[in-house]
C-alpha cells in the first residue's frame, strides 16, 4: 500500500507537474536546437537563471545570503536582485521589466526581461516569442533594411530604416562627428551616404558584436542635429539643419546612460520650438462614443491635425503621436515627447460621461508630482534600490532627486499657466460651457519631463456635442483656440 | 487503512483551525462596520450628477454581513447595481467585486475585468468612478482612509486609460 505522506506529496506534486511548461531554443552558432523548462507566473513566462547563463556563454555565481546573483561575461557583469527590478551592470543601475523570483531554491527571470536588460546588457543576442514559446539565440536576421537622406525645407533627414524597434545611443566623436550605435541592430546590406553639397557630408555604417555603428559625418560646424525614433514604419531619424541666430545650443551632445536623468530636468529652456500633440486612443481603443457612433478617437485626430497645421504656421516643429488611427500605448506616446525633445505636450481628447447632459470643454495639467510623505517613501524607494514609477534611477541619489524634484514642479507651474492660456482662448472662441482649469493625475502625462497640459474638447456623450466634434467648423475652431493659448504661452515663456 | 484516516483527519483540523486564527487574526485589525446587532444597514451611497462635476448622495438599507470585508462587498455590489434616485451610474453594471481586504486603513478591491473593458466614460466619466468608488467606501467605514483598486488581482495604472490609480485613492483628493 502507499503510504499516505506520499499520497499526500504526489497529490502536491501533480499540480507543479501541470505548470511546468517547456519553450524551444534555437541557435544560430551550430549548435542543436533543444527544449528548456519555462514556469508561468502571474501570464508571463520565466526562466531559470542558471538556464540563461548556460544558453548565452555566461558564468554565474549565486550569493544567497545577499539575494542575488551574477553573471558574467569577458566584458562585463550583471548583478541579478532578487525581488528587485533594478539590476547592477557593471555597477551601473538597470531597469528590469520584471523583478527576479526565487521558487523552491531557483532564482527565475522573466523571459521578457532577459530580452529587454539581461541579454542587451550582457551584449548576447536573445529573443522570446511568447506566442510560439521560442527562445532564439545568436544573430537574429537582419534588422536594419535601409538609410534613406532627404532634403526637405533647409533641413537634411536620414533616416535608418529598421524592421523592429531598435535601441540606440549617440556618442559624439571628439573630431565633431557622431556615432549612433544601434543597439542589437545587423544590416542587411552595407550602408553608406555621401554627399558633396547637403549638411550630411557622410554616413558609415559597421557592423560590431553588439549592434550596428553608424558614423555621421556633417559638412560644417554651427549645425544643429537631433536623434529620434520613428515608430510604424520603424526607425531611427538625423535630423540636421542649420542654426539660426537665436537657436542656442541644446544639451544634447553628453553620452546618454542607459538609466540616465532626464537631460531636461535644467528648469529654463532656451525657447518654445517643439511642440508634441498626442490624439488620444486610435486604432482598437475607440476612446468614448457618441450615441450616434461618433468615435473619440476620429475627432482627436482631426482635432490635433489641424492644431498642428496652426501651430507649424506660427513657426513651431510639430509632431504628432499619432497621424493616423493606429493603437499607440501611453508609455509609447510619452516616449515620443521625451525623445524628440519636445518643449510642449498637448494631449487632445473628447470627454465622455454615463449621463448624457454633460457638456462643455475642460483643460487638465497634473497634479503635483508627489505629496511630501510619498516624496520621502520615494527617496527612500530610490536609495534601497527600488523604482518607484516617478522617478528614474540613480541608487541613493539624493541631489538628483531634489533637482529632479525642483524641475518637475518648474513644469507644474508652467503646465499650469498653458492650461490657463488654452482655457481662456477656448472660453473666447467656443460656444459650449467652461469647466475649467483642473489638475489630475494623468498617465499620459505622468514620464514627461516637459510642461504638458490634456485638453477635453466637448462631451462626444452629449447629442448636441457629438454633432459639434464631428463639425469641420468646430473642429477647426477648437485647434485655433488651442494653438491661440500655446503662441500666449511661448510670447511669455520662450526668449 | 485506519492511520490514513486519522492522518487526513488531523490534516484538515489543522487547516480548519489555521483558517479560524486566520480570520480572527484579521478581523482584530479591520474598522468594525455599523452595529452587528441589526440585520441591515444603512449606508450612503455616492452616484454622479447630471452634469458630471460632482458626486450626489443618495441612502440605501443594504443586508448587515458578518464582518467588515462582508460589508464591503455589499456596498460595493449595492454602487453597482445604480442610483434608485437622481444620480448618474458611475461603475460598470457588469464589474464584479472578486475579493477584498483591508488593511493599514486601506481598503483593497479586487475587481473583475469589467471594470476597465466596460469604462466607457473618457475622463469625466472615469474621474467620477473613481470618485465615487473613494467616497463610498471611505465614508461608510471608521478608519478606512483610502482605497486601491486592483483589477484581477493585479495593481493596475488605470482603469480607462487616462487617470493614474497606482496609489492609494484617499477621499480628500476625490471630491
Amino acid at each position: 500500500m502507499i503510504r499516505p505522506a506520499v499520497l499526500v506529496i504526489l497529490i502536491l506534486l501533480v499540480p507543479a507537474l501541470l505548470a511546468a511548461d517547456t519553450a524551444r531554443v534555437t541557435f544560430s552558432d551550430g549548435r542543436p536546437s533543444e527544449s528548456v523548462d519555462v514556469i508561468e507566473r502571474h501570464g508571463e513566462y520565466f526562466i531559470s537563471l542558471a538556464d540563461v547563463a548556460r544558453l548565452l556563454n555566461l558564468s554565474k555565481t549565486v550569493d544567497a545570503g545577499e539575494g542575488k546573483a551574477t553573471l558574467g561575461s569577458d566584458a562585463h557583469e550583471l548583478e541579478v536582485i532578487i525581488g528587485g527590478t533594478v539590476w547592477m551592470r557593471d555597477g551601473e543601475p538597470v531597469k528590469a521589466g520584471r523583478a527576479a523570483i526565487w521558487d523552491g531554491g531557483t532564482i527565475y527571470v522573466s523571459l521578457e526581461s532577459v530580452q529587454e536588460t539581461l541579454a542587451p546588457a550582457m551584449e548576447r543576442r536573445f529573443r522570446w516569442s511568447a506566442g510560439s514559446k521560442v527562445i532564439s539565440v545568436g544573430l537574429p536576421s537582419p534588422n536594419i533594411v535601409d538609410l534613406d537622406v532627404d532634403t526637405r525645407q533647409g533641413r537634411v533627414v536620414a533616416t535608418i530604416r529598421t524592421t523592429d524597434v531598435l535601441k540606440y545611443d549617440m556618442i559624439p566623436l571628439a573630431d565633431g562627428r557622431i556615432e549612433l550605435l544601434v543597439r542589437g541592430g545587423v544590416y542587411s546590406r552595407a550602408l553608406s551616404y555621401d554627399s558633396k553639397a547637403g549638411l550630411i557630408e557622410s554616413i558609415r555604417a559597421r557592423q560590431a558584436s553588439n549592434g550596428a555603428r553608424f558614423v555621421i559625418t556633417l559638412s560644417a560646424d554651427g549645425l544643429s542635429y537631433r536623434v529620434f525614433p520613428r515608430w510604424d514604419p520603424d526607425g531611427i531619424v538625423i535630423s540636421v539643419w542649420r542654426r539660426s541666430a537665436d537657436d542656442l545650443p541644446r544639451p544634447e551632445l553628453r553620452p546618454p546612460r542607459q538609466l540616465a536623468w532626464p537631460e531636461r530636468f535644467a528648469p529654463g529652456r532656451s525657447s518654445i520650438d517643439v511642440v508634441v500633440i498626442d490624439p488620444g486612443h486610435g486604432g482598437d481603443n475607440l476612446g468614448s462614443v457618441g450615441p450616434s457612433g461618433y468615435t473619440e478617437k476620429q475627432a482627436n485626430l482631426e482635432i490635433s491635425r489641424r492644431l498642428k497645421d496652426r501651430i507649424e504656421a506660427a513657426g513651431m516643429e510639430v509632431f504628432l503621436t499619432r497621424n493616423e488611427d493606429v493603437f499607440l500605448t501611453l508609455e509609447r506616446r510619452t516616449e515620443i515627447a521625451n525623445s524628440v525633445e519636445a518643449d510642449l505636450f498637448i494631449s487632445i481628447h473628447a470627454n465622455g460621461y454615463r449621463g448624457s447632459e454633460a457638456r462643455g470643454f475642460e483643460v487638465y495639467f497634473l497634479s503635483p508630482a508627489l505629496s511630501d510623505e510619498e516624496k520621502s517613501v520615494a527617496a527612500m524607494e530610490n536609495a534601497g534600490g527600488d523604482m518607484s514609477p516617478y522617478m528614474a534611477a540613480g541608487s541613493g541619489d539624493e541631489v538628483a532627486f531634489i533637482l529632479w524634484d525642483a524641475a518637475q514642479n518648474e513644469f507644474i507651474v508652467e503646465s499650469s499657466d498653458l492650461a490657463q492660456y488654452v482655457n481662456e482662448e477656448m472660453s473666447l472662441k467656443l460656444d459650449i460651457p467652461n469647466r475649467g482649469v483642473k489638475q489630475a493625475d494623468f498617465v499620459v502625462l505622468t514620464g514627461a519631463y516637459l510642461p504638458a497640459i490634456l485638453v477635453e474638447s466637448a462631451f462626444i456623450t452629449n447629442p448636441t456635442e457629438e454633432k459639434l466634434l464631428g463639425d469641420e467648423v468646430f473642429q477647426q475652431t477648437v485647434a485655433d483656440a488651442v494653438a491661440a493659448g500655446v503662441i500666449r504661452f511661448k510670447e511669455v515663456y520662450g526668449r | 487503512m485506519k492511520k490514513f484516516v486519522v492522518i487526513v483527519i488531523v490534516i484538515a483540523c489543522v487547516i480548519a483551525a489555521w483558517q479560524i486564527w486566520r480570520r480572527l487574526a484579521g478581523e482584530a485589525e479591520v474598522a468594525p462596520a455599523l452595529d452587528s446587532s441589526q440585520t441591515t444597514r444603512t449606508v450612503t451611497l455616492y452616484f454622479g450628477s447630471r452634469d458630471g462635476k460632482s458626486l450626489v448622495p443618495e441612502s440605501r438599507e443594504i443586508r448587515a454581513r458578518e464582518d467588515a470585508v462582508g460589508d464591503l462587498r455589499g456596498l460595493i455590489e449595492a454602487l453597482t447595481s445604480g442610483p434608485r434616485e437622481s444620480g448618474v451610474p458611475t461603475l460598470p453594471s457588469a464589474a464584479r467585486l472578486l475579493g477584498a481586504f483591508i488593511a493599514d486603513g486601506t481598503a483593497y478591491l479586487d475587481f473583475s475585468r469589467e471594470i476597465v473593458d466596460n469604462s466607457t466614460g473618457s475622463t469625466a466619466g472615469e474621474y467620477i468612478m473613481i470618485a465615487s468608488l473613494v467616497n463610498t467606501v471611505c465614508s461608510n467605514f471608521t478608519g478606512l482612509e483610502a482605497v486601491r483598486i486592483l483589477v484581477e488581482g493585479e495593481e493596475v495604472d488605470t482603469l480607462g486609460g487616462h487617470l493614474l490609480i497606482s496609489r492609494p485613492l484617499r477621499p480628500g483628493d476625490w471630491r
